[in-house]
């Protein structure tokens, strides 16, 4: 008490991003959750067999089905529990791709030569399309399998990391310890790797989970419209799907709980995103 | 032969709106090994760009620069790159200029890893530790962060880091403008140890004339792009040729602040730098101008073996 009286300075200073903090979740909580849903999925013994119908159709929840039942008689918790196996891994490894390769091309695009204006070009060209309608007709062209689930993530995926890494690059490069890094004699690629691209990592990786809460959804929609996943393996959007006809005669528990599982689920990365962000701009202020 | 030479040095910028911006104009000035110089001049006199001319971090128009008699200017990069070791600069916003994500011992050691490539890890190490120990900060901070330190103790990184390759040349642009009294004073004089020390010349860039007298050897005063005086500074103090030296000087506050300040001697405003003057930069605020001032060159010209003055009529003294 008698610290914070004594310097009034720290007090301004300090107690605005106390204040925020105290607001935000801490990193793992909803990482904690993101882990316990993907580990359940693999491990967890479920009540029933996802994929074999063994009840009565559209039985409301009760305690044998806590989520009840759709109309292939198949459980629906045991389908949700399933689905966060397939749904949270295909997202990880297209934004994974989508990673690797929209930084490396944003780090062209900063060039300042052709091959950075081809790029922003490119990328231009690319973003005239929208996104899920693009993701779509890939699919759709390419073949109904999981890998091109995949690739189509890691397509629509590509453009925000290479606008994130492009305008977060232009302005790290005005920086002062740049003009430094070149005053020491500095290469071109050791400017990029040791000083523009570190300073950048917090904000990619806080994109990063933003990609991935995106390709959650995109992935339920695919599954919902019936390509992308095979409807018999578990998968979220291709539960809405199923229990869509459902819920206006009232059967509502078919489509509601995985609604509900995406949203937790994208509430999380987005959560992880803020904490991300939030720690890093820590260490950047401290 | 000087440390470092420039020769009749012009830089012009172009604005966005094609708006032509003069900030150097035909500027020579050499610094000797082991010795001062100092740039003095009010905000947009040109004196950083001066500066980064110097280390060819930007490229004049025209003119050229010289370095222990290499042509800086025709090297190319990878050529460019190998000098740096020989020349430095630290920077007038310590903080800025650190790398955030890099712990010191990585910042100091960063040109040891480019221009030392076959120093062993252990002897990169022990030189990081000596250069932490010359620049006065403690061994264990080697492990911090920048944003873990002082502004004093940012800017005694920044001399790490420009020391380390043992320099010819140092450009300081404003080293000491952004921090506190006290410790401008002990950054002031471990500047001044470590040249004595190392034998490196310095270009020392600042606006603050208390400071200028305390550091430098000689002085070049700098007014809208030109250099309007140059000389020992010992000289240049007691005795101001140019009326733009005398106005700077009588401007400097007064240390005893009882004292009355003097009235100011300019009238108006520096001339807007889109404008290429063909005459004296200072013509219109001077107090001693005349009509002829407008028109005829003025260029820095010797009025004893040591000093040069660009002005029709320099030494008037303005009363």
């Amino acid at each position: 008490m008698t610290e914070t009286l004594a310097d009034p300075a720290k007090v301004a200073v300090v107690s605005p991003r106390k204040r925020r903090r105290a607001r935000r979740l801490p990193l793992w909580v909803p990482a904690g959750v993101v882990v316990a849903m993907v580990t359940a999925a693999y491990t967890a013994p479920l009540p029933h067999d996802p994929r074999v119908p063994g009840a009565a159709p559209l039985a409301p929840p009760d305690g044998e089905h806590w989520m009840g039942t759709d109309k292939f008689g198949l459980d629906v918790f045991s389908r949700l529990v399933a689905s966060a196996g397939v749904d949270i891994p295909l997202a990880l490894s297209g934004m994974l791709i989508s990673l690797v390769i929209g930084v490396l091309l944003g780090l062209v695009a900063l060039h300042r030569g052709p091959w950075g204006e081809r790029v922003v070009r490119a990328l231009d060209v690319f973003q005239a399309f929208p996104l899920l309608i693009l993701a779509i007709a890939l699919v759709a062209l390419m073949g109904n399998n999981i890998e091109n689930v995949v690739a189509a993530i890691a397509i629509i995926n590509i453009p925000r990391f290479v606008r994130l890494v492009r305008s977060e690059g232009l302005t790290i490069r005005e920086s002062r310890y740049i003009e430094a890094a070149h005053a020491i004699g500095a290469s071109g690629p050791r400017v990029m790797f040791r000083h523009v691209l570190p300073n950048m990592t917090g904000i990619i990786l806080a994109q990063a989970s933003l990609a991935v809460a995106h390709s959650i959804v995109v992935i339920a929609s695919l599954s919902f419209l019936g390509i992308g996943i095979n409807a018999a393996d578990a998968s979220w959007g291709a539960m809405i799907q199923t229990g869509a006809q459902n819920m206006t005669t009232g059967q509502w528990w078919v489509s509601v709980f995985p609604g509900l599982a995406i949203f937790l689920t994208v509430l999380c990365f987005n959560a992880i995103s803020d904490a991300l962000q939030d720690s890093f701009g820590r260490a950047r202020q401290r | 032969m000087s440390l470092l030479e420039l020769a009749n040095v012009s830089k012009e910028f172009e604005l966005s709106g094609g708006t032509r911006v003069y900030a150097l104009d035909d500027v020579s000035l050499s610094v000797d090994a082991g010795e001062t110089l100092a740039l003095i001049g009010e905000s947009g006199s040109g004196k950083s760009t001066l500066g980064r001319l110097a280390l060819r971090l930007i490229e004049p128009t025209r003119g050229s620069v010289r370095f222990q008699g290499t042509d800086v200017l025709s090297l190319r990069p990878p050529d460019l790159r190998r000098l740096r070791a020989k020349l430095q600069i630290i920077f007038q916003e310590p903080f800025e200029s650190l790398n955030p994500r890099m712990r010191l011992a990585d910042i100091i050691g960063e040109p040891l890893a480019i221009h030392r490539a076959n120093m062993s890890p252990k002897d990169r190490q022990d030189r990081v530790a000596q250069v932490i120990e010359q620049v006065g900060l403690a061994p264990d901070m080697a492990r911090r962060y920048p944003g873990e330190l002082s502004g004093g103790q940012q800017q005694r990184v920044g001399i790490a880091r420009a020391i380390v390759t043992a320099p010819s040349l140092v450009v300081l642009d404003e080293p000491t403008s952004s921090l506190d009294l006290s410790v401008r004073a002990q950054i002031l004089q471990l500047l001044a140890d470590l040249q004595a020390q190392l034998g490196m010349g310095y270009l020392f860039i600042s606006h603050d004339i208390h400071t200028v007298r305390y550091v430098s050897d000689r002085i070049a005063v700098m007014y809208r792009g030109r250099v309007v005086e140059t000389g020992p500074s010992g000289q240049v103090f007691a005795d101001p040729q140019h009326p733009y030296t005398q106005a700077l000087l009588a401007a400097a506050l007064p240390v005893d602040p009882g004292e009355e300040m003097p009235p100011a001697r300019l009238v108006g405003d520096p001339l807007s730098p889109t404008r290429l003057v063909r005459g004296c930069v200072l013509y219109g605020r001077c107090p001693v101008g005349e009509d002829r001032c407008a028109e005829t060159e003025v260029r820095l010209t010797p009025v004893d073996d040591v000093r040069s003055v660009a002005c029709v009529k320099p030494g008037t003294v303005v009363g």
